[in-house]
């Protein structure tokens, strides 16, 4: 048995696994939460017809 | 507190279009005022909705230059097309999430005469956002666009930008649409206008991945039949209940009809709260939607009253002199006096009705220009209609120089002109004013307080004591 080939196997397959998590798991976390407020007006003065 | 974007949907610095016209002393102050208001509350951006432009952009940039914050628009060009004259899209940072904001106005809105006039040139909505929207994904987690095109128009920009997370709509209609609407994943809102109300939303977003799919909190998903009857039932009972409490402050015994109430009104609170347990959903990320009256709730802030006195100071030292001189002097126009029928003034009509007119000096209409005095708006001509008689209206004044007598409310405010009537005693006027005569100055935006058979019993006239 070329337990050499095998462990360079091994550590390629280990890899690759590592790998894989390791992209699944930075996919899965989240960039930011955050909260916030918003305070909003609309035509405050409001529109009059001009007079005479 | 989380972090607070204050954004308005334009129609901020005029009421009027007053578009070809140079702006008079106090317009010039108005925006100016408005302006350094708006930096002391610390605001984020201004929407340039149609009357804002009336007085033309050199103006506008004017006062943009004095402004803290930025006068967006992505689609007001330069005469003949180019660059936009104002700031297309601003990018908010708040704590590690940055908000875009941009804004539209209605191409329909401003005829290509105004547009002229004012050496704009006004893109059509679509093309300009096509762009904008782009880069705003690109720089920003979050994109608002604010659209003093109406809501019909907002409606379908959501429908075709659907990166677009919220849209704040402005200009005429309003309709009361603070619980915004959902078209695709873009929210919806628009709120009451003149300056009595604000929006506010809560966002809370726990899951950035794109689109957010916002939930609005509180409003009902549930739209089953029972649900429904419920709510409508707890409306009816709450109702029922102040009006108990109400009657106990008075001293009447109540209690058992309270109890009644209450029992049942508790049970079907139980049942409310039961079904939406049923039916929440769990949602990541979420609105709260409210609406904040604008009445006496709010104290004054300090810095924008001290602002607001400095320039009715500025403009009483400046015009108020000359103003109270021609009230004085100020004669009718005789093409107001030819007028058939035209207004008289209280003297006049106090000559005969003396008891009555005696009456009448001691209610607070005689004095309503005063208080227009004692807030200092007595240059708002805005105000002249409700406080004054005969402005505006045929046979009346159109210039408050011009009103002579007519200062105040007067007796023809309510009873109509009364020239024939002095020529021909038996021609009558008219006797009682309706509520809708009433409620043309008592409106709920300006009196809302006011209930006509109350109010009216004040300022009735007594009978005449001859």
């Amino acid at each position: 048995m070329n337990f050499a080939a095998l462990r360079k196997d091994f550590v390629v397959v280990l890899t690759i696994l590592l790998a894989l998590f390791g992209v699944t798991y930075c996919a899965k976390v989240k960039k930011h939460e955050t909260k916030f407020s918003i305070v909003y007006s609309n035509d405050v003065l409001g529109e009059t017809e001009p007079c005479g | 507190m989380s972090d607070l974007l204050l954004l308005d949907t334009g129609n901020l610095l005029f009421r009027q279009k007053y578009y070809g016209k140079k702006p008079d002393y106090r317009l010039s102050l108005q925006g100016k005022k408005i302006v350094e208001f708006y930096n002391a509350m610390g605001w984020t951006a201004l929407s340039i909705g149609e009357f804002d432009l009336s007085f033309g952009i050199d103006y506008l940039k004017e006062l943009e230059s004095m402004a803290d914050f930025p006068f967006l628009s992505a689609n007001i060009l330069g005469k003949e097309g180019g660059k936009p004259v104002f700031t297309p899209y601003t990018v908010v940072k708040l704590s590690g999430f940055d908000v875009g904001i941009t804004s539209v106005i209605g191409r329909e809105i401003l005829t290509g005469e105004k547009q002229k006039q004012m050496g704009v040139y006004v893109d059509n909505e679509f093309d300009a956002l096509k762009g904008i929207i782009k880069e705003l994904k690109r720089k920003s987690d979050f994109i608002i666009v604010l659209c003093p095109t109406g809501l019909e128009r907002a409606k379908e920009i959501a429908e075709r930008f659907d990166e677009i997370d919220l849209i704040l709509a402005g200009h005429r209609p309003v309709t009361n649409l603070y619980q915004p609407t959902k078209i695709g994943g873009t929210l919806i809102s628009q709120i009451y206008s003149r300056g009595k109300y604000v929006g506010r939303l809560d966002v809370e977003i726990n899951d950035s991945s794109r689109p957010y799919d916002l939930h609005l909190e509180g409003k009902g998903e549930i739209t089953n039949f029972k649900y429904q009857k419920l709510t409508m039932r707890r409306q009816q009972l709450e109702n029922v209940y102040k009006n108990f409490e109400r009657k106990k402050k008075e001293g009447k015994n109540v209690d058992e009809g309270m109890k009644i109430v209450k029992d049942e009104l508790d049970d079907i609170k139980k049942q409310i709260k039961k079904l939406e347990k049923e039916n929440k959903k769990e949602h990541k990320n979420s609105v709260k939607a409210s609406l904040i009256s604008l009445g006496e709730n709010i104290p004054d802030d300090p810095e924008v009253k001290k602002i607001d006195k400095k320039y009715k100071d500025k403009l009483i030292n400046e015009k108020g002199k000359f103003q109270e001189d021609m009230l004085k002097k100020g004669k009718r126009r005789p093409t107001d006096l030819a007028h058939d029928p035209h207004y008289v003034g209280a003297k006049i009509c106090g000559s005969c009705h003396q008891s009555i007119a005696d009456f009448v000096k001691k209610t607070r209409h005689t004095s309503a220009f005063d208080t227009l005095r004692e807030e200092k708006r007595q240059f708002e001509p805005e105000c002249f209609s409700c406080h004054t008689t005969g402005y505006g209206k045929p046979g009346g004044f159109t210039n408050i120089y011009t009103a002579g007598e007519l200062i105040g409310v007067q007796c023809e405010a309510c009873h109509g002109p009364g020239n024939r009537h002095v020529l021909d005693t038996k021609v009558n006027m008219k006797k009682t004013p309706t509520a809708n005569d009433c409620i043309t100055c008592h409106d709920v935006e300006n009196d809302d307080n006011f209930v006509y058979s109350v109010d009216l019993k004040t300022i009735k006239c007594p009978e005449e004591k001859r």
